[in-house]
């Protein structure tokens, strides 16, 4: 019959579809979280993840198989994904405690900081080695005293500007000590002269709450370095209220963009000095290679760190990992995973393909073999971070509370209000302190 | 024993059962067990990688009092009552117009339905986005009538504008139902009423949209319930800026599950819009008994 | 020239300039996809490119870590088929049940098919994986396609509209022929729900194609990513977006979409007949 027939068909169909759909996905992954079973006899599976860029997902790879060539015996099981997928993953995988045996991490750690391993056992007995690098670079993946990553690459704010630009305006060279007074001012001549965006984009958090308290005062954190940034770390909220005005002042007077505008991602804020919109930008120090891209030749580049307070106040810079890697606390393949990480931070050959793109290397041969590969943009990071590696007084607290990105919301949002002329800057002061306050409790 | 079997087998409330089959065992499976999941994390303070602790009502009294929530509700609202309107009016209008004998009107339907069928991409999205900055399309255009380029993204007062507009610009699958909804008014009854001395105008209001309300009812509700749920355009185009001023609540949900990993207080937000929404379509089922016409 | 005429050209234009401002978008993003990344953030408007770029194809299709667009095309339209297909397969026949078969419970189940349409994703994401997790299905296809095979409510209601019109009578004069109610629905239902069917089709496939959250978290290996994942991938908030290799990979997204227009452009409008909509 007929029908029959159909059904029969239909039924043959979706049979084999359901066992194509589980024999697919699971042929390369080995099904949800069998992967990183106890080795039977010597294979040995590891999952790692991490997010990133074209270029690094494919520099990352290709490192995983020199490592799997050498150690036969190793499988890496690896996903990628770009930045806002990848902490969407992580925060699924944690809610069923299967997060990758290895995992990249950055400033967000804390949130996890149940899931991880820490590394100290593995350094003591010589897994990895840390003989290349020293206790300043270890300290700034050291929470709570343990060791909770080995950095990628440390790496710190800075202000990128277009020396030519300010050459052609007539305006001297930002110094060192330069102020947010000599900040502002100098953007609002920029604009007069030039008629373009003095600075295209600031991550106001970073500069208004976590660098500007230090800069208040030594000792001076906003998330307080004492207790794991578990509470605030400074108690007069009138603090942080000269950055929200400055900001309202600089789109006022047309020398930052308004709101929604350029400086809503890096991409544009980036496009905007290359394109001379604008003569300076924010950047986190591992990003100067980017913003290169496609700049034109005739235009030079320099770094400078953030502006300060005072002229002989703090400088209010800390030198930080960009992001590191960590080890699952449910990983049945620990030992495996730290020779892997030992690989990935040591070994030449693979930080030649990896060339030092998630920030400055923290083991010193690394790095000098950087330096000889001569990327001009590379090497003018890699003294960028030396000089900041001088002016970090060493009381700034690296760590954000594990409610950052809740705070950092609010934060912004309520700059915006200042901006918008809702709330004046002592009102925004207050407002993002009692926030902060609150929820922290 | 086979002949019970059968008459079994083909009484009304078996067969619909057999064939509602794989509906209910879905909803079970895979809808009721994760909505009870949620409900039960809306009570709880839940950190993904972290113990869950029971705190009560804690959530909900949290969520009456916390601005940013009150605030998405209401540009969800403005959000839904100005764009599915438009998006109703102009896909009737469109669908009108192309009943009429012109050429190409296949090929022009689909060409507006298109819209529709690839707007949930993020390519697409990124290029709307384009289209409205400082120095997009836009503005280029209102330049060239005289006019000063305004800064969509960055007012309040006009940032909803480009949102509405994408919604808009996807009708196509509104105009469609539309369409087919028309085609099958009877000519006879145009004809009747031209005879009578109407006008195309009379006819329209007369006959056209009296014959159309169920589909008119059909489509506000589809079109109601999915404004609501608007997450991705306002996630890749404005990320709910500025100052909020289009943090839609299923934009302001996902952030706070996944950026703020507060999973207990994002099922708490969630249950509230549900119950929200379905008042909503409640009360738009109740009053259509007094606008739509049953046959 | 008569005032017939003037309206008629003046029609003629209102759906031309539409259909432009329609596709407008669509144009832009392809002429992008030969644009470099720095013309595209520099906002430039042409929908010819200043400097012809055609890398954008190359970089584009080489995707990640020597997995190839091609591989991705092929998951997308694997996972988009076979979830078309199960969402027809299923969603004609519970609408079959909620519109043609008076049983009990009827009216209880196309309720609760409506508010399944308003719960949002984000919220019962976590606890599907957990779900999913505990039967070891993570990492494969299967959390991302079974539910098309328990109907998808937008699809139901849309069929059951259109079943109403196909006359009841037919239905009748087939029992008294001797079918069961079963037959009736392959025999006689199935056959003449055609153009509804293929508008299902249609759109079901799209949106499958479009929707990355699914895969971003059921999806293990790269090597089974899909479309939108991948696309979704050039655009890193860490780093710079691949502005130029993304719209060069969705304007090849968009081929399916021509072929629908030249294939099955009629049956658009047919496919939603609405003689009975009635509650």
């Amino acid at each position: 019959m007929k029908n029959k027939k159909k059904l029969a068909l239909v039924s043959m169909i979706t049979a084999t579809a359901l066992s194509i759909l589980s024999g697919c996905g699971s042929s390369g992954s080995n099904g949800g979280n069998e992967g990183s079973e106890a080795n039977n006899s010597d294979q040995v599976h590891l999952k790692m993840a991490w997010w990133g860029s074209q270029a690094r997902h494919d520099a990352t790879v290709k490192v995983i198989e020199l490592y799997e060539d050498q150690n036969p015996n190793v499988d890496i099981e690896y996903e990628f994904y770009d930045y806002d997928g990848y902490y969407t993953k992580l925060g699924t995988l944690a809610a069923s405690e299967s997060i990758w045996d290895i995992v990249q991490l950055d400033n967000q750690f804390p949130q996890y900081i149940n899931q991880l391993e820490p590394l100290d056992e593995f350094v003591d007995n010589k897994i990895i080695d840390v003989s290349n690098t020293n206790e300043k670079y270890l300290s700034t993946t050291t929470y709570d005293n343990k060791l909770v990553g080995i950095s990628n690459g440390v790496n710190s704010f800075a202000l990128a500007y277009n020396k030519t630009l300010l050459d052609e305006a007539g305006i001297e060279e930002p110094t060192d000590d330069w102020t947010y007074e000599e900040f502002e001012k100098m953007n609002a001549e920029i604009k007069n002269k030039l008629d373009i965006y003095g600075v295209s984009r600031m991550d106001d958090f970073i500069h208004g709450a976590i660098m500007y308290v230090p800069q208040t005062e030594k000792g001076l954190n906003f998330y307080d370095k004492s207790n794991l940034s578990t509470t605030l770390g400074f108690d007069d909220p009138n603090i942080l209220a000269p950055y929200f005005e400055m900001r309202k002042n600089m789109v006022d007077n047309g020398s930052y963009p308004e709101l929604g505008g350029i400086d809503t991602n890096t991409d544009s804020a980036f496009q905007a000095i290359r394109d001379r919109k604008a003569a300076m930008v924010f950047i986190a120090s591992n990003q100067l290679v980017e913003l290169m891209k496609g700049m034109p030749e005739d235009q030079e580049i320099k770094l400078i760190n953030p502006p300060r307070i005072t002229k002989d106040g703090e400088a209010g810079i800390p030198l930080r990992s960009s992001q590191m890697l960590s080890i699952s606390k449910n990983s049945k393949n620990k030992e495996e995973a730290a020779k892997f990480i030992n690989f990935f931070q040591n070994d030449e050959e693979a930080n030649k393909i990896l060339a030092g793109e998630r920030g400055v290397p923290i083991m010193e041969n690394i790095r000098e073999m950087l330096i000889k590969e001569g990327n001009p943009a590379t090497l003018a990071t890699f003294e960028y971070l030396e000089k900041v590696s001088e002016l970090d007084n060493g009381e700034i607290n690296v760590f954000d509370s594990s409610l950052n990105p809740e705070i950092q919301a609010q934060y912004n949002l309520i700059k915006e209000k200042v901006i918008l002329g809702e709330l004046t800057p002592n009102e925004g002061a207050q407002s993002i302190f009692d926030f902060a306050t609150d929820i922290l409790k | 024993m086979k002949e019970k079997f059968r008459r079994f087998m083909n009484e009304d409330n078996v067969v619909g059962h057999v064939f509602a089959l794989p509906f209910i065992i879905g909803f079970f499976l895979i809808t009721l067990i994760p909505m009870a999941l949620s409900l039960y994390y809306s009570f709880t303070d839940y950190r993904l990688g972290n113990p869950i602790s029971w705190i009560g009502f804690d959530n909900y009294t949290k969520l009456f009092a916390d601005d940013r929530f009150m605030n998405a509700i209401k540009v969800t609202f403005i959000y839904v009552l100005t764009s599915v309107p438009l998006k109703l009016v102009f896909g009737l209008f469109v669908a009108y117009l192309l009943t009429r004998n012109i050429k190409g009107t296949t090929f022009f339907r689909s060409l507006y339905y298109v819209p529709s069928l690839i707007g949930g991409s993020i390519s697409v999205a990124l290029v709307w986005k384009e289209i409205f900055s400082k120095t997009g399309l836009i503005n280029v255009l209102l330049s060239k009538l005289g006019g000063e380029p305004l800064s969509w993204y960055g007012d309040q007062k006009l940032v909803m504008i480009p949102l509405v507009l994408m919604s808009v610009w996807q009708f196509g699958s509104a105009m469609i139902i539309f369409a087919a909804g028309i085609k099958e008014i009877p000519k006879s009854y145009y004809e009747a009423a031209e005879m009578d001395g109407a006008n195309k105008l009379q006819s329209f209001f007369h006959i056209t949209l009296p014959m159309l309300s169920p589909i008119i009812l059909y489509n506000l509700i589809m079109q109601t319930i999915s404004a609501f749920m608007t997450f991705t355009q306002a996630y890749i185009i404005t990320n709910g800026g500025p100052n909020d001023a289009t943090n839609f609540y299923a934009l302001y949900v996902y952030n706070q599950a996944f950026k703020f990993n507060s999973m207990g207080y994002a099922s708490a937000i969630s249950w509230v819009m549900l119950i929200i929404m379905g008042i909503v379509t409640l009360l738009i089922f109740k009053s259509s008994k007094s606008w739509v016409a049953v046959k | 020239m008569t005032n017939k005429k003037i309206k008629k050209i003046a029609l003629y234009l209102f759906i031309l300039i539409l259909g432009l401002i329609m596709i407008y978008p669509v144009l832009w993003m392809i002429s992008g996809s030969f644009k470099s990344d720095n013309e595209i953030l520099s906002g430039s408007l042409n929908l010819i490119p200043k400097e012809f770029k055609d890398g954008n194809y190359s970089a584009g299709w080489a995707g990640f870590a020597g997995i190839s667009f091609f591989t991705f095309f092929k998951n997308s339209f694997i996972v988009s088929s076979i979830s078309t297909i199960a969402t027809v397969l299923s969603s004609t026949c519970i609408a079959y049940a909620l519109s043609r078969i008076e049983f009990k419970g009827r009216k209880f189940w196309f309720a609760v098919m409506l508010v399944t349409m308003m719960i949002p994703a984000q919220v019962i994401l976590i606890p599907q994986f957990l779900i999913y997790n505990k039967l070891n299905l993570v990492g494969t296809y299967i959390p991302l396609v079974l539910p098309h095979f328990f109907g998808q409510a937008f699809f139901i209601y849309q069929i059951m509209q259109f079943m109403v019109s196909i006359p009841k009578e037919l239905d009748e004069s087939a029992i008294i022929d001797g079918c069961s109610k079963y037959s009736v629905f392959t025999k006689i239902i199935f056959p003449l729900l055609k153009p509804s069917i293929i508008t299902t089709i249609i759109i079901q496939f799209y949106w499958k194609w479009d929707d990355f959250m699914g895969p971003l978290i059921y999806l293990n290996n790269p090597k089974t990513y899909t479309v939108s994942i991948a696309l979704k991938l050039f655009a890193d908030a860490g780093s710079s977006t691949s502005y130029g290799s993304m719209f060069a990979m969705s304007t090849i997204s968009l081929i399916p979409v021509f072929l629908i227009f030249l294939f099955f452009n009629k049956y658009l409008v047919q496919g939603i007949s609405t003689s009975g909509l009635k509650d």
